[in-house]
C-alpha cells in the first residue's frame, strides 16, 4: 500500500460532488462526519449528502446525548440551508424526555423533503406502557415515497392523514389505533407494497380500493395479538402473505384478478372458503397453505397453479385438480390424497407422525410411491430421521416404493433425534435402490451435508447431471460403482424375494463420499473418503458434526 | 474480441482518444448510455459506431473486463457467490487510485450501477478506519483549511474523533 501514498495528485477531490457522495454512501453516520475534515471539498460534499443515517446503538451509552445533538444541530442546517434530505434514517430510543428533540429533528426532514424516511424506536414488544407517538406532520408529508415505522405508537387525535406520493409503508412492532390506520392507509392511493409486521392495537385491517397495491404481507407470531380480521379487495394486488394465529381472512377474489401468489399461514380459513374462492383466482400461480387449525378436508381446483404447499396437523384429506403444477410440498400426517393426473417436476414430501408403526410404514411406502409415479425429483423430509428407517418385516413383503429415481434429497430438521448416517443411507437404499445419489442435509442452522452420488456400472454419461448437483449444493460426492447388474440372486438370502434386483449391498464395489460442512454460506471443512468393502460399517465410523452451542 | 458464430452481435465503441472496441452485444448493453443510443436509434446500422467522448481507452478496457465477467457470471448462475467476490477482488487488488477515480469516472458516465456501486465501495474501504491525515497522503488530498479553521472542525466534530484508531 505505501508505495501508492503520497501521488502528489488530487485523486478524489476532483470527483464530482455526486461521485463523492455514491462514496460517502457507503459510510456510516461517524464516518462521514469523521472524513468531512479532509478538505473543503469533502467537507462541502458532507454537508449535502442526501442520505443520513443515524444509529444510535454504534456509539457508547455516554456519547449518545452528544451525537443526537449534533444531529439536530446538522438537521436544522440542512433545513435553513434548503439541501434536500432524499433518504433519512434513525434508530435510537426514545423516552419521554427526548421526545420533542425528535420531534424537532423529524420536522426539519420532512421540510426537507424526505423521500425515504425509516425510524425506528428501539424498545421491548412487551412493553406497552409508552412509546413514541409518531407526529402528525410524519403521516402527512406530501414527499415521503418509502416508510418504515419500527416500535412506535400511531394515535392522533386528528386522523386527516395524507401521503399522496407513498408508496411503500412498513409498520413492524407498532401500536396503532384501527382508525388512524384506516385513514393512513385511505389517504396513501398510490401505495404498492404493505408490511404489517407483529403490530397491535387495531382488530381488522381492510385494504380495499387501493388500485396500485401489488404486495401484502401481515405476520404476527404474537397469539394474543389484537388484529383478528383481514380483507383485501384491491384490484391489481399480486401477492398476500398473511401469517395471523386465529385470525379471519376475506379475500374478494372476483376482485383481485391478479393475484399470482398466496400465502396463509395460521389463519382461521375453513374447507368450504378454500375450495371455493381458489377456484376464483385466474391468475394464482403459488399457494402455499401452512398450519390453518380450521382446515382438514383440502379441495383445490385451479387450472393456473404451479407451485403448492399444504401443511398441518388436523388434515386429513387432500384433493387437487390442477393439472398445471409442477411443484408440491406437503408437510404432516399420512392422509389420503385424491392427485388428479399430475405430472409434477417436484415432490417434497415430510410426513411425521407421533405413531410410526407398521401400519403407518405401510401407508407411507405405498404414497411415496405413488409420488415417485407423478413427479420427476423427489424431496424427502423429516424430523429425526425416523420415516426413512423402513422396519425389516415391512422390506421383506413389500416392493421399494421408488424404483428408478436418480437422485434423492432427504433433509433432516430436528437434530434431536438423529440416526447414524449408515441407518439412513441403508433405508434411502432400500427406498430407492440403485438411485445414483443421494443427499442428506442436516438442517440446524449451520449446514452438514452429506452428498452421495452413486455411479452405475456402465453409465458414464450418468454422472453429467450430477455435477450440476454438486456445483449447486456446493457438496460432495459419492460414486457407488457395482460389481454386477443388480440381479436378484437367490443366494444372497438377505436379499428379499419382493426386491427385482439384489440389494445394493451385494452389489456395490465401491463408495466415494465428501462430507461438506457450511455454516454462514460458506464451506468451512471437506472431508472426502473411499471405501470399497464394509462400506456400510465405514460409513457409520465418519464422525458427525457437533455444532458448538 | 472474437466472433463466435455469424449470430454475435458485435457493438463497435469509439473513445475520447480515438480508439475503436468491438463489445459484444450483451456486454455493451451493460453501458445504460450505449443501451439507450440504440433504443432511441432503433434503425441504426449494425455497424453503427458509438462515440464514448467523455472516456478514453485504458478505463474502457478494464470496464469491459468486468462487465464481461460479470454477465458471465450470471449467465452460469454464479451471481453473488463466492467466485464472483473473489474475481472482484482480484480485479481491485492491482488497481491504483488514480485507475480506481478513472474508472468511477466512466463507469458513472456509461451508467452502469452495478460497477459503479462496486468501486465507489472500494474506495469507501480503503478509507474506512484510517485517519485523516493518511487519507489525505493516501488520496493526495490537498488540505485547503487554515489550521485555524481546521481546529475549529474538529472541535465542532469533537465526538467522530475520539477514540479512531490514527494509522
Amino acid at each position: 500500500m505505501s508505495k501508492r501514498i503520497a501521488e502528489g495528485v488530487d485523486r478524489l477531490s476532483t470527483l464530482p460532488e455526486p461521485l463523492l457522495h455514491h462514496i460517502m454512501s457507503h459510510f456510516s453516520f461517524e464516518q462521514v462526519v469523521y472524513y468531512s475534515v479532509l478538505c473543503k471539498k469533502w467537507m462541502q460534499a458532507a454537508h449535502s449528502l442526501p442520505s443520513i443515517k443515524y444509529n444510535e446503538m454504534h456509539y457508547e451509552m455516554g456519547k449518545r446525548e452528544k451525537i443526537l445533538e449534533f444531529l439536530e444541530r446538522l438537521l436544522l442546517k440542512r433545513h435553513v440551508e434548503l439541501t434536500n434530505i432524499t433518504d433519512f434514517g434513525m434508530r435510537l430510543q426514545i423516552w419521554q424526555d427526548r421526545v420533542a428533540l425528535v420531534d424537532r429533528c423529524l420536522s426539519y426532514v420532512i421540510v426537507s423533503n424526505v423521500k425515504e424516511l425509516r425510524l425506528e424506536g428501539l424498545c421491548y414488544w412487551d412493553d406497552r406502557s409508552w412509546r413514541y407517538n409518531v407526529p402528525q406532520f410524519v403521516l402527512s408529508a406530501k414527499t415521503i415515497e418509502v416508510l418504515e415505522l419500527t416500535g412506535f405508537k400511531l394515535e392522533l387525535r386528528r386522523i386527516d392523514l395524507k401521503l399522496p406520493s407513498l408508496k411503500r409503508l412498513c409498520l413492524m412492532r407498532v401500536f396503532a389505533d384501527e382508525r388512524v390506520l384506516e385513514n393512513l392507509i385511505a389517504g396513501s392511493p398510490l401505495i404498492e407494497y404493505l408490511k404489517v409486521d407483529i403490530c397491535d392495537g387495531f382488530r381488522r385491517l381492510e385494504l380495499s380500493n387501493l388500485n396500485k397495491l401489488r404486495k401484502i404481507k401481515v405476520f404476527s407470531h404474537v397469539y394474543n395479538c389484537d388484529l383478528k380480521q383481514v380483507d383485501i379487495n384491491a384490484l391489481h394486488v399480486d401477492s398476500v402473505t398473511i401469517s395471523l394465529p386465529f385470525a379471519q381472512f376475506e379475500i374478494n377474489a372476483a376482485n383481485c384478478k391478479s393475484l399470482r401468489r398466496l400465502k396463509l399461514c395460521m389463519v382461521s380459513i375453513v374447507d368450504e372458503w378454500l375450495c371455493r374462492e381458489i377456484s376464483k383466482l385466474p391468475a394464482l400461480e403459488y399457494l402455499s397453505i401452512m398450519d390453518c387449525h380450521r382446515l382438514e378436508r383440502v379441495k383445490i381446483s385451479s387450472p393456473s397453479l404451479k407451485h403448492l404447499i399444504i401443511g398441518g396437523l388436523n388434515l386429513v384429506e387432500v384433493k387437487i385438480d390442477t393439472p398445471n403444477l409442477s411443484r408440491f410440498e406437503y408437510m404432516g400426517d399420512i392422509i389420503p390424497f385424491s392427485l388428479n393426473d399430475l405430472a409434477l417436476a417436484e415432490s417434497d414430501l415430510h410426513f411425521y407422525s407421533e405413531n410410526c408403526d407398521l401400519q403407518w410404514f405401510v401407508k407411507y411406502t405405498e404414497l411415496l410411491a405413488k409420488f415417485h409415479q407423478i413427479s420427476k425429483a423427489l424431496f424427502l423430509h423429516s424430523n429425526g430421521g425416523e420415516n426413512v428407517i423402513i422396519p425389516a418385516e415391512l422390506r421383506r413383503i413389500q416392493r421399494p416404493p421408488c424404483p428408478v429415481i436418480k437422485h434423492i434429497d432427504f433433509t433432516i430438521t430436528d437434530e434431536d433425534k438423529g440416526f447414524p448416517i449408515s441407518q439412513l443411507v441403508d433405508g434411502l437404499l432400500w427406498i430407492c435402490p440403485h438411485a445414483m445419489s443421494i443427499t442428506i442435509q442436516y438442517e440446524f442452522g449451520l449446514f452438514d451435508k452429506f452428498c452421495f452420488l452413486m455411479n452405475n456400472w456402465k453409465s458414464l454419461e450418468k454422472i453429467v447431471p450430477l455435477l450440476k448437483i454438486k456445483q449447486e449444493a456446493e457438496t460432495c460426492i459419492i460414486k457407488f460403482s457395482y460389481k454386477k447388474r443388480f440381479i436378484y440372486d437367490e443366494e444372497t438370502r438377505c436379499c428379499s424375494h419382493s426386491l427385482p434386483v439384489s440389494c445394493w449391498k451385494h452389489c456395490i464395489k465401491e463408495v466415494d463420499i465428501d462430507h461438506i460442512i457450511q455454516s454462514l454460506g460458506k464451506v468451512q471443512i471437506v472431508e472426502t473418503y473411499n471405501f470399497e468393502d464394509e462400506i456400510l460399517e465405514k460409513i457409520a465410523g465418519i464422525s458427525r458434526y457437533e455444532p458448538e452451542l | 474480441m472474437s466472433k463466435l458464430g455469424q449470430a454475435k452481435r458485435i457493438i463497435f465503441l469509439k473513445t475520447a482518444d480515438g480508439q475503436l472496441f468491438e463489445v459484444d452485444e450483451p456486454v455493451a448493453m451493460e453501458f445504460e448510455i450505449v443501451k439507450s443510443f440504440f433504443d432511441e436509434n432503433e434503425d441504426a446500422a449494425d455497424d453503427t459506431v458509438v462515440p464514448l467522448p467523455n472516456v478514453s481507452a485504458e478505463p474502457l478496457a478494464g470496464i469491459i473486463e468486468f462487465c464481461k465477467a460479470h454477465v458471465e457470471f450470471r449467465a452460469n448462475g454464479a451471481a453473488g457467490k463466492d467466485e464472483v467476490k473473489k474475481f472482484n477482488a482480484e480485479y481491485i487488488k492491482e488497481k491504483s487510485n488514480e485507475q480506481l477515480k478513472e474508472l468511477i469516472l466512466a463507469a458513472n458516465y456509461l451508467n452502469i450501477k452495478e460497477m459503479l456501486d462496486f468501486l465507489t465501495e472500494t474506495i469507501a474501504n480503503r478509507l474506512k478506519n484510517k485517519s485523516v491525515e493518511y487519507v489525505r497522503a493516501f488520496f493526495g488530498i490537498e488540505n485547503d483549511f487554515t489550521p485555524q479553521e481546521e481546529e475549529a472542525v474538529r472541535k465542532e466534530y469533537e465526538w467522530a474523533f475520539e477514540g479512531v484508531d490514527e494509522d
